[in-house]
C-alpha cells in the first residue's frame, strides 16, 4: 500500500513541476508550487508509515514545513496582489537585459 | 564551550528586527548594536575555534544527535560571519544615506527585513542539521523577496516574482533530496550522515536534487537567469547584500555538502559536472557583462561569474595535490569577492544618485566626492579582477597553484582565460572614469556617508590580501573534514 502513496507522490510532483514550468499564469504557477510541496510532503509522510515502529520525525518535519509553505505562500499573494494592481498583468515578462 | 555564542549570533539580528518592527527601536541603531553585539561574539567564537578547534558543536536542545539538532563551526564559519556582519554593518550605514534620497517610504520595512535576512544568514551559516538548513534557506528567501520588492516599481515586482519563484523551487528540490537522505538512514545530522553514507542510486539522486537546489540559489549557469534582474533591480543596498553574502551563503552550503557528507562521491564525474558549470558561468556571466549598458548590471553579471571561478574548487579537490591551498584559496575568493562586489553595488548606487542614471556611455568622470567614488570602483574592481595585492589575486593564486600541483591543466587554464575575461568587463565599467567626456552637472550630491562605506568596502577587498598570511593561519594548515562523532 505504501508503494501507492509513493507512486501518487511522484506523479503528482511530475503534475505539479510541468504546470510550474509552461503556465504563464503566475497564479498557477503559484499553486503548482503549492502541489509540489504537498508532493515532497506526501513523501515524507509515507516514509514515516514505512519505517518500523512508526516514526514520528517526518510528521515533524511536515509541519514544519506546512507552516514555512503557509508564509511562503502569503507573501507569494501579497506580492501577486502588488504586481497585478500595479502592472495589471499576472504574467511575467522577460526583461533578461537593459 | 561557551553556550552563549551562537545564542548571541542568531538571535541578535533576530530580536533587533523584531524590535524595529515594533518600533521600539530605530533601524539604523538596531543595526549598529547588532554589528556590535556581533563583533564581541565572534571574537569569542573565533577564539574557541582556534584554541580548542577545528570543529565547534553545540547541542541546544540537549538531545543526542540523531534526533537533537546541533550547531556548528569552524574557521570557515568565522569568517564566512565576519564578512556578514561587515557587509550586514556597511550595507546600513549607506542605506541611511540612500534610503531618505532614493526610498523614503520603505524605510521601517527595509530595517526589518534586514536584519532578518541577516540572521537567516547566520542560522544557515552555524547550522549542522540539514532540515535545519531548509529553514534557514526559506526565511532567507522570504525577507530577501520582500527587500528586492521594497521599491514597489513593477520591474522590482517582476523580479522579486521571479526570484521567489525560482528560490523556492530551489528550496523543493533541496527538502526533496534530504527526505531522500532521511528515508534511507533516519538521520538529518551532517557529520552523522557522513559516516554513513555510501554510493547508491537515492544518495545519488539525493545529491544531485540538493545540489541543483543550492546551485539555482548560487545562480550559475544554467540555472542563473533569476539573479541579473532581482539584483539589477533592487535598491543598492539591498542588491550589495544579495549579490556580496547571500547567495556566498547558498555557496558555503555547497561547498560544506561536497567537502562532508558528499566527499566520498566527489572525485571524478561530480567534481568534473560541478567544475563545468563553474566555467560555464565563468564565460556566460562574463560575456553577458560585457554586453551590459549599465554599471550595475555589470556588477550583477558579473556575480554570476565569479561564483563560477569559485567552483572551480571541487575539481581542483579531486585533483587532489594541494587540497589545504584550494580551499584557502576558495575562502579567500568568497571573502575578497564580498567585499568588493558590495563596494562595486555601492559606487554604482552613488553615481546612481549624482546623475539620475548609470548607463555607462554616458557618465561624465568624477571630481570632488565622486572622484573618491571611482577610486573606491577601481580597487574593487582591481580586486575582481585580481590583481595583486588585492584579496581577489590573493584566492585566486591560491586556486591556481592548487590546480597546477594538482596538475589540473585544463582547469588551470580555464582560471587564466577567466580572469582576462573579467578584466575585460572591468575595464568597460572603469574606462568611464578616464575617458575625456562632455563636462556634466551632478544632479545631487551624494551624502559623505555613502562615499566613506564605498571607500572602506573597496579597501577591505584589497586589504584582505595583505592579511592574507595571519588569515591563512587562522584557516589552518590541514584540511579537516567534518568530525564523525557527535559532540
Amino acid at each position: 500500500m505504501t508503494a501507492f502513496y509513493l507512486i501518487l507522490a511522484g506523479v503528482i510532483l511530475a503534475m505539479a513541476f510541468h504546470a510550474l514550468m509552461t503556465r504563464p499564469n503566475l497564479l498557477r504557477k503559484l499553486m503548482a508550487l503549492n502541489i509540489f510541496t504537498s508532493a515532497v510532503f506526501l513523501f515524507l509522510v509515507t516514509l514515516a508509515r514505512m519505517a518500523e515502529p512508526l516514526d514520528p520525525i517526518p510528521h515533524a518535519m511536515v509541519l514544519t514545513g506546512i507552516v514555512v509553505t503557509v508564509s511562503t505562500t502569503a507573501v507569494g499573494l501579497a506580492l501577486l496582489v502588488r504586481l497585478y494592481r500595479r502592472s495589471g498583468s499576472l504574467t511575467l515578462q522577460s526583461t533578461d537585459d537593459d | 564551550m561557551a553556550d552563549w555564542i551562537p545564542v548571541v549570533i542568531i538571535f541578535m539580528p533576530l530580536l533587533a528586527a523584531v524590535l524595529v518592527f515594533t518600533q521600539t527601536v530605530r533601524g539604523v541603531a538596531a543595526t549598529l548594536a547588532t554589528g556590535g553585539f556581533l563583533l564581541i561574539g565572534l571574537v569569542a567564537l573565533g577564539s574557541e575555534v582556534s584554541g580548542q578547534g577545528p570543529w565547534l558543536t553545540w547541542q541546544p536542545g540537549g538531545w543526542p544527535v540523531p534526533l537533537g539538532l546541533r550547531w556548528q563551526a569552524d574557521s570557515f564559519s568565522v569568517v564566512m560571519l565576519a564578512m556578514v556582519s561587515l557587509v550586514a554593518v556597511s550595507g546600513g550605514l549607506f542605506a541611511t544615506g540612500f534610503l531618505p534620497t532614493a526610498l523614503p517610504s520603505a524605510e521601517r520595512h527595509f530595517w526589518t527585513l534586514w536584519l532578518f535576512t541577516w540572521a537567516a544568514m547566520n542560522s544557515l551559516l552555524l547550522a549542522a542539521d540539514l532540515f535545519n538548513i531548509y529553514v534557514g534557506l526559506e526565511l532567507m528567501a522570504l525577507a530577501a523577496v520582500g527587500l528586492i520588492s521594497l521599491s514597489r516599481e513593477t520591474e522590482a515586482l517582476q523580479a522579486a516574482m521571479r526570484y521567489f519563484l525560482v528560490t523556492l523551487f530551489g528550496s523543493m528540490l533541496y527538502l526533496m533530496g534530504v527526505a531522500l537522505l532521511y528515508g534511507q538512514y533516519g538521520m538529518l545530522d551532517q557529520a552523522a550522515l557522513a559516516a554513513v553514507i555510501e554510493h547508491g542510486l537515492a544518495n545519488v539522486v539525493a545529491a544531485v536534487l540538493i545540489t541543483l537546489g543550492l546551485l539555482i540559489k548560487t545562480a550559475l549557469f544554467p540555472v542563473h537567469f533569476w539573479l541579473p534582474s532581482a539584483h539589477g533591480k533592487a535598491p543598492v543596498p539591498v542588491s550589495a547584500l544579495l549579490s556580496a553574502v547571500v547567495v556566498a551563503v547558498c555557496f558555503f552550503i555547497m561547498y560544506r555538502l561536497w567537502s562532508g557528507l558528499f566527499f566520498v562521491f566527489l572525485a571524478d564525474q561530480p567534481a568534473m559536472v560541478l567544475g563545468v558549470v563553474g566555467l560555464a558561468s565563468i564565460f556566460w556571466g562574463g560575456l553577458q557583462a560585457l554586453r551590459q549598458q549599465s554599471l550595475k548590471m555589470i556588477v550583477a553579471y558579473s556575480t554570476i561569474a565569479q561564483f563560477g571561478y569559485v567552483m572551480l574548487v571541487f575539481p581542483v579537490f579531486a585533483a587532489g595535490g594541494a587540497t589545504v591551498l584550494a580551499w584557502h584559496g576558495a575562502v579567500m575568493l568568497v571573502l575578497a569577492h564580498g567585499l568588493a562586489k558590495a563596494s562595486l553595488f555601492f559606487a554604482a548606487g552613488c553615481l546612481h544618485i549624482a546623475y539620475d542614471h548609470d548607463r555607462i556611455r554616458e557618465l561624465p568622470g568624477g571630481v570632488g566626492r565622486l572622484g573618491w567614488v571611482w577610486l573606491a570602483f577601481a580597487l574593487a574592481a582591481a580586486s575582481i579582477v585580481g590583481l595583486p595585492p588585492s584579496g581577489g589575486f590573493v584566492g585566486k593564486w591560491r586556486l591556481l597553484q592548487a590546480a597546477v600541483l594538482g596538475e589540473a591543466w585544463f582547469w588551470a587554464v580555464v582560471m587564466v582565460l577567466g580572469a582576462l575575461l573579467t578584466g575585460a568587463y572591468m575595464y568597460r565599467g572603469l574606462e568611464t572614469a578616464w575617458r575625456p567626456a562632455a563636462p556634466a552637472e551632478a544632479v545631487r550630491t551624494v551624502p559623505g556617508i555613502m562615499v566613506a562605506v564605498t571607500l572602506f568596502c573597496a579597501v577591505g577587498a584589497v586589504a584582505i590580501g595583505f592579511l592574507a598570511v595571519p588569515l591563512e593561519s587562522f584557516l589552518g594548515r590541514t584540511f579537516e573534514p567534518l568530525p564523525i562523532a557527535g559532540g
